[in-house]
């Protein structure tokens, strides 16, 4: 390294991997509708973790209540009365490496479970969102799709 | 043979005994008092969140106890009331959700109240007792997340604060 | 010097990068109108069908269970030697009394495949029926009561489920198995009397709350070997309380859902498979015979989570024999004889009927 040339150019390499780091982590920052098309999903950042928010639903009323939706499957009987709009479904990702975000947990409000999940990005607007139980092959992938707002 | 096998049972019976009784046992309440929340106007109609962060200080209580090396075993939400201040009252929202998050521990959602009773400027939120959330007394910071449901757009900045009280076993 | 401010430089971004952001704030400022007017970047989706209606049962991944049937009796037929070419004299028609019969039942199925465009799951099973008789009334030597009293019964399979979705309404179910059913033990298979079983159902999604669908089906389900036709109904009420899980003739439900952790079921399911028998009693009698074992099962099933994806699954009802005869298949070559065939059966034996009780644990699927 006694060559300071050769160490800027490391150094700027190094550097520039690191902002590329960075910018893939937040790839996954986004609004994301799963396959079955009922809810969209915002992914944020909240400290150095991902998590994902109900920000739309299409059915957003109960048909039974008559009243917005609520968490009312879930194993905790306290926390039954949660909103489901605004609701963090995807908890806890953190970015491993290039399109791959894992030890999160995604939630399924129609069951009251929650799986263990990773976050795979196929391409900059297609995820894989495997949930599964204990290990990856008992498991299911969703295909989740980015919008953008476009008025039609 | 028979003796070494009677040995290796004692020694195990010893080590489980060791790990189901590890810790003291011993309680104590930690209050959060006053944690102030900010919810930047504009603000839209939907869940808004909004998070406090929380250096956690429990060597007042381990000094109390006399427990210095012991690790938080578990924790309990005993009390978590949302106070709404200035002007501002019940009426603005639809619910609160509350949840703990941290660096190096997951989320985890801890209190609810659904629907406000109108016209308040204090709310009791019905917290879980089932909820995991001992972990976030072994860390150094935490943070306290609330989603607040608003019913209308507002031009006004919403001001929050919390008193929380939890029961740590350790 | 230069080289350590370099340093300091360029490695100050890692260290920011490293920190959690502790400033990070969810904005507040969101309108969450706009999200209504949201549209899908790649407009080029294709959408599919889930294989499932809002609270239908869940899915097994792995389940261990056990099987009890009360007393009942067995009255078995006249058993010609095929070797000696005469009625052997110790298999002339006899009579056992069976005190229980019970036995475990294991299945596996992993989803290898599972995504929106399609879902393969592979699945191994066996289940075993053990015979516990009573001090026999009449002709103690029968052949076939003796290797159902020291040998029992018991299949083991291996059976693929393929869910392929075309669009947002149709799709193909593909259900096919291979399974070795008889009185052998695990030193005496013989692959050839392998008996597969297949079906195919098209259908149609009709929202979150029913699928529909037709299709034909070669099956054992009543013992032997059959082509019927069949029909698949998913159904849930908009109370999310009652629902239906038919998928005629093999199993049909009615669906009582408490939460989304319980549930019963009432309703029938048909059970039975080909047993290959002589494996491990090898009376000349017992040659190439195959027992057609099939029953009609009235019955309650509840169903509950005990803890998360960890499922208890109790049923009760009644056992009602459908078949329990005997046809002579040389080298295990199968006939097709259906519901209209006249070709005559080796062996009609007679079964009683009697309660049953099926206990198990599940590992349940997402």
């Amino acid at each position: 390294m006694k060559n300071p040339i050769r160490l800027l150019i490391l150094l700027t390499l190094l550097f520039a991997s690191n902002a590329i780091y960075a910018q893939q982590a937040d790839d996954l920052v986004g609004v994301w509708e799963p396959s079955n098309g009922k809810v969209r999903v915002k992914i944020e950042k909240l400290g150095t973790k991902y998590f994902g928010r109900i920000v739309w639903l299409r059915a957003p009323i109960d048909s039974v209540t008559n009243k917005p939706k609520v968490d009312k499957n879930n194993p905790d009987v306290a926390l039954r009365n949660v909103p489901i709009k605004g609701f963090r479904l995807l908890k806890d990702f953190t970015f491993k490496s290039a399109g791959e975000w894992t030890e999160g947990t995604i939630y399924d409000p129609e069951n009251g479970s929650t799986y263990s999940c990773t976050i795979k990005m196929k391409d900059k607007n297609t995820l894989d969102i495997r949930g599964y139980i204990g290990i990856s092959a008992f498991g299911r992938t969703d295909v989740w799709k980015r919008l953008e707002i476009k008025k039609q | 043979m028979k003796t070494s096998h009677l040995i290796s049972f004692v020694i195990l019976i010893a080590i489980l005994s060791f790990y189901s009784c590890n810790g003291s046992g011993k309680k104590a309440t930690y209050k959060i008092e006053k944690a102030n929340f900010t919810l930047e106007a504009p603000l839209f109609s939907g869940a808004n969140s909004t998070q406090a962060e929380h250096t956690l200080d429990l060597s007042a209580i381990k000094k109390e106890l006399v427990i210095d090396g012991d690790e938080v075993k578990s924790a309990k939400l005993t009390k978590a009331i949302i106070y709404f201040q200035d002007s501002t009252s019940t009426d603005l929202a639809n619910s609160i959700v509350m949840s703990l998050a941290g660096d190096n521990v997951n989320m985890a959602q801890l209190a609810v109240a659904n629907p406000l009773e109108e016209g308040k400027k204090e709310v009791v939120l019905k917290g879980s007792s089932e909820a995991e959330i001992a972990a976030f007394f072994n860390q150094t910071m935490m943070y306290i997340v609330l989603d607040v449901d608003l019913k209308n757009d507002s031009e006004s900045t919403l001001i929050l604060t919390a008193d929380l009280e939890f029961e740590l076993e350790f | 010097m230069l080289n350590k401010l370099l340093v300091l430089f360029f490695t100050f971004p890692i260290l920011a990068i490293a920190q959690p952001d502790t400033t990070a704030n969810p904005p507040a400022d969101e309108d969450f109108s706009q999200y209504d007017s949201y549209n899908f970047v790649d407009q080029s989706i294709k959408k599919y069908c889930t294989s499932k209606v809002f609270d239908l049962s869940p899915s097994k991944l792995i389940s261990i269970g056990y099987d009890f049937q009360g007393g009942y009796d067995l009255t078995t037929d006249t058993l010609f030697n095929p070797i000696q070419s005469s009625y052997a004299t110790q298999n002339t028609p006899g009579f056992g009394s069976i005190q229980y019969s019970h036995g475990l039942r294991l299945a596996v199925n992993i989803p290898v495949i599972s995504n929106n465009a399609i879902i393969v799951q592979l699945g191994a099973n066996y289940a075993e029926q053990r015979y516990k008789f009573n001090q026999l009334i009449s002709s103690p030597s029968n052949d076939l009561i003796t290797t159902l009293k020291d040998n029992g019964l018991r299949t083991t399979g291996l059976n693929t489920t393929i869910f392929k979705p075309f669009n947002e309404r149709s799709f193909l179910l593909v259900q096919a198995s291979a399974d070795l059913s008889g009185d052998y033990g695990f030193n005496s298979i013989n692959l050839k009397y392998l008996r597969s079983s297949v079906a195919a159902i098209w259908g149609q999604k009709k929202g979150d709350r029913k699928m529909i669908g037709f299709g034909l089906s070669r099956t054992y389900r009543v013992g032997e070997m059959n082509y019927i036709p069949v029909f698949l109904l998913n159904y849930t009420a908009p109370n999310r309380k009652n629902g239906c899980e038919i998928l005629f003739p093999a199993r049909v439900h009615y669906r009582r859902t408490f939460s989304a952790r319980s549930l019963a079921l009432f309703g029938y399911e048909l059970e039975g498979q080909s047993y290959h028998l002589g494996s491990r009693n090898t009376s000349p009698a017992l040659q190439d015979l195959e027992l057609r074992r099939g029953e009609l099962r009235i019955r309650a099933v509840y169903e509950r989570s005990i803890s998360s994806f960890l499922w208890l699954s109790a049923q009760a009802g009644f056992r009602y024999n459908y078949s329990f005869e005997a046809d002579r298949l040389p080298e295990g070559k199968e006939f097709f004889r259906g519901f209209f065939g006249d070709q005559p059966y080796a062996m009609q034996n007679t079964l009683g009927n009697t309660f049953y009780f099926l206990l198990g644990v599940n590992l349940v699927s997402p």
